[in-house]
């Protein structure tokens, strides 16, 4: 068999200018969500369905999150109807695998489940099926992914190439990796013979879909992003080319099931660790949690994503304690949807402007108030009057005190260091048990708004430990099989290896920026570059000594199903 | 920001100056706290936080525009509460809801609206940041008709 196919991902973002416009720029460039979201659709996304309704033979995939079919149902339902058409003939396939384009790969999977739960009602609701193949906002990829996508009936991982070449270094990538118990390609082209069968293909479009009908112009520039008749014709061009140049043009599921026919038992996938499609222009995921931007001087992405934390935990426990109470308490939903919308991947990066952040920060705050309310309500459904320990485990509850000052602080049992530049900084230790220690760095407010603040934890070189995206137990990746001089990690429930015996596990509600470990060295740096020198800050660790099972139950504990007392 | 395509960007960034802050340290008996917060960065709002017997007294006046959602000219002004954490003792959230009368041509036409309020403070500092978010109907949670950003400055009086 010859298998020669022309690829592509579409990548749609209905939230690329989250919150919209208003006071991006001059006064006369401000639109409403609304209006930059109908400008998404109409001028960038129509354009595309037209051009595949005018080809019947051309596969494609594109990529959207659920909350932008939402918007397309609500209102464009001409388009709709177009998509249901270009799907139901299944020449298009739209690859959705979260409701928000939204930084999953950063929270506790409660967020995502809640997320994809509800993407899949809204796609099942419009009558839109989804592919079986997936592709994240900011090409987020994680091995945690595999068991999510088999539960939502997914079955392709499009791992990002430059994400692969930045992990593993420069070797050609083997077209198809068995991936859990689902598969993987990469978005890299690429020409193998296979006994006497041959593979070639390549990528005619992975890139932002709003850039493709419109001349590259993005919905930043509201005056300017229109369809552009000469772009689309363009892309029609390059792919009749390819097409008489004997290529299939094709969706990823059609290419994977004819690829399976060539290789029945594809190679494992090799070690990989959670990142994000462009590693090398981004700083990895640093660039989402600690790492600043053009307009820096808005940022905050600490205060962005920690926030966040805490109003998932927040969430968390008045979802437990509701179904305990025997409350029905819809609300939950609504304050899981607005924390999936303020999760969106550009409150805090790539260069989020101040509307963005604020999207980020004021969904989060929303969300967390419906909480709190339900928490109330819950309390009094089992008549509890005053204070009480929650446990977000199994949502039961018990009149109790408030918690003790944990006491006098002792001398660091490793040698941390925070860096608040020239507001100065300092670092402080209490034993909370044996071998589990918090870890308290501060900077007091300075003069200048400009400011960064880092903290550092020695440690020894071995496997990076730790618990990828959508998984709930750490494991070991070993270093020496990875290629990177640096790697920043997001920590889904805040733990990391330090290696000789030693846990760090960040306090998300406190501190939520990447961990940055490197290739010769042990030790593990949190930075955020976007803290505003003019404000205290105060960051929160624990330090645990012991194995894996240890440190897991203990970031359990603080970020996942937190013990607490309301 | 999904791409980094910015040089034009530049040349549009608003320039935004911080106002030097002081910090702030938590006191057992809460103060009253003051400010001017932004809303959708445009617009403005006085928001006044007083400490009472019932909780919190919360006070937003002063509005430049009622976003087709409640009457500018009359402040909102309810009961709210401080929400604290004693596992994050970093932040404070300020919560309160508000009933406004339906506004005529607004998102949510003859159905009165729900406001809420939830504003948080980290670390003591000056800075507050959340949302006033507009529910159509009686009930504060559902799908809401707009979230109004708010940020800037409350400190202490």
């Amino acid at each position: 068999m010859n298998l020669k196919v022309a690829l592509a991902v579409l990548h749609f973002n209905v939230q690329y200018v989250a919150g919209g416009m208003t006071g991006f720029g001059v006064p006369a460039d401000d639109r409403t969500a609304e209006q930059v979201e109908d400008q998404i659709i109409v001028e960038s996304f129509e354009p595309v369905l037209d051009l595949f309704l005018a080809h019947p033979a051309w596969g494609h995939d594109v990529e959207m999150q659920g909350y932008m079919l939402e918007v397309i149902a609500a209102r464009h339902p001409s388009v709709l109807a177009k998509l249901q058409t270009l799907t139901g003939r299944g020449q298009l396939e739209v690859m959705s695998f979260h409701y928000s384009d939204q930084l999953f790969l950063a929270f506790p999977r409660a967020a995502f489940d809640r997320s994809a739960a509800r993407n899949a009602s809204v796609f099942l609701d419009n009558h839109v099926p989804r592919s079986g193949a997936v592709f994240c906002q900011e090409g987020q990829a994680g091995v945690g992914m595999a068991a999510a996508m088999k539960a939502n009936g997914q079955d392709v991982l499009v791992w990002p190439k430059n994400l692969f070449s930045y992990e593993l270094g420069d070797a050609e990538p083997e077209p198809l990796y068995a991936f859990g118990d689902r598969s993987m390609i990469t978005s890299r082209d690429l020409k193998k013979t296979i006994g006497a069968d041959t593979v070639d293909v390549t990528w005619s479009f992975v890139d932002d879909g709003e850039l493709l009908a419109t001349g590259g112009i993005n919905p930043y520039f509201p005056s300017i992003f229109v369809k552009s008749a000469k772009a689309v014709r363009d892309y029609e061009t390059k792919l009749a080319r390819l097409e008489a140049n004997g290529y299939a043009i094709t969706t990823v599921s059609s290419y994977v099931k004819a690829l399976r026919g060539i290789l029945a038992s594809p190679p494992v996938a090799p070690p990989l660790l959670d990142g994000t499609w462009q590693p090398n222009s981004t700083d990895g995921i640093h660039k989402w949690l600690g790492g600043r931007g053009v307009f820096f001087r808005d940022e905050r992405d600490n205060d962005v994503r920690s926030l966040q934390a805490l109003a998932q935990r927040e969430i968390t426990i008045a979802e437990a304690l509701a179904k305990r109470a025997g409350l029905v308490a819809p609300e939950i939903g609504d304050a899981w949807r607005l924390l999936a919308l303020g999760e969106v991947s550009d409150a805090s990066g790539i260069n989020p402007f101040r509307g963005e952040v604020e999207y980020g920060i004021a969904h989060a705050t929303e969300a967390l108030r419906i909480a709190r309310e339900v928490i109330g309500k819950g309390k009094a459904q089992l008549g509890i009057a005053g204070g009480a320990w929650i446990d977000a485990a199994d949502g039961s509850a018990a009149s109790g005190s408030p918690p003790s000052d944990p006491g006098g602080g002792v001398p660091l049992p490793i040698a941390v260091t925070a860096d608040g530049g020239d507001r100065g900084a300092s670092v402080t230790a209490t034993k909370v048990e044996d071998g589990h220690f918090e870890i308290v760095a501060r900077a007091p407010a300075g003069k200048d708004a400009d400011g960064s603040f880092a903290v550092t934890f020695p440690g020894v070189m071995g496997d990076v430990v730790y618990t990828p995206g959508l998984m709930d137990a750490p494991v070991h990746v070993k270093r020496d099989g990875l290629k990177f001089e640096h790697f920043q990690l997001a920590l889904s429930d805040g733990l990391l290896g330090l290696g000789g015996g030693w846990y760090v596990v960040k306090d998300q509600a406190s501190v939520h920026t990447a961990a940055k470990i490197t290739a010769s060295a042990g030790d593990v740096t949190f930075l955020d570059e976007t803290a505003h020198g003019d404000e205290a800050v105060v960051w929160r660790f624990r330090l645990v000594q012991g194995d894996d099972a240890r440190a897991a139950k203990i970031a359990r504990a603080l970020n996942v199903t937190p013990r607490v007392w309301r | 920001m999904t791409r980094a395509r910015l040089p034009l960007l530049l040349l549009l960034a608003p320039l935004v100056a911080f106002a030097c802050a002081d910090s702030a340290t938590t006191n057992p008996v809460r103060p009253t706290y003051q400010g001017t917060l932004a809303v959708d960065i445009r617009g403005a709002v006085d928001v006044t936080l007083s400490p009472s017997d019932q909780g919190l007294d919360v006070t937003l006046a002063g509005w430049q525009d009622g976003y087709a959602l409640f009457d500018p000219a009359k402040p909102l002004t309810a009961k709210g509460r401080t929400e604290t954490f004693a596992e994050s003792t970093s932040w404070e959230v300020y919560t309160a809801k508000f009933a406004a009368l339906p506004a005529s041509g607004g998102a949510c036409g003859d159905k009165p609206v729900s406001l809420a309020l939830s504003l948080a403070r980290r670390d003591g500092n000056p800075r507050v940041q959340g949302s006033l978010t507009a529910y159509c109907g009686g009930v504060a949670s559902g799908v809401p008709a707009r979230v109004l950003r708010l940020t800037g400055d409350a400190p202490r009086l």
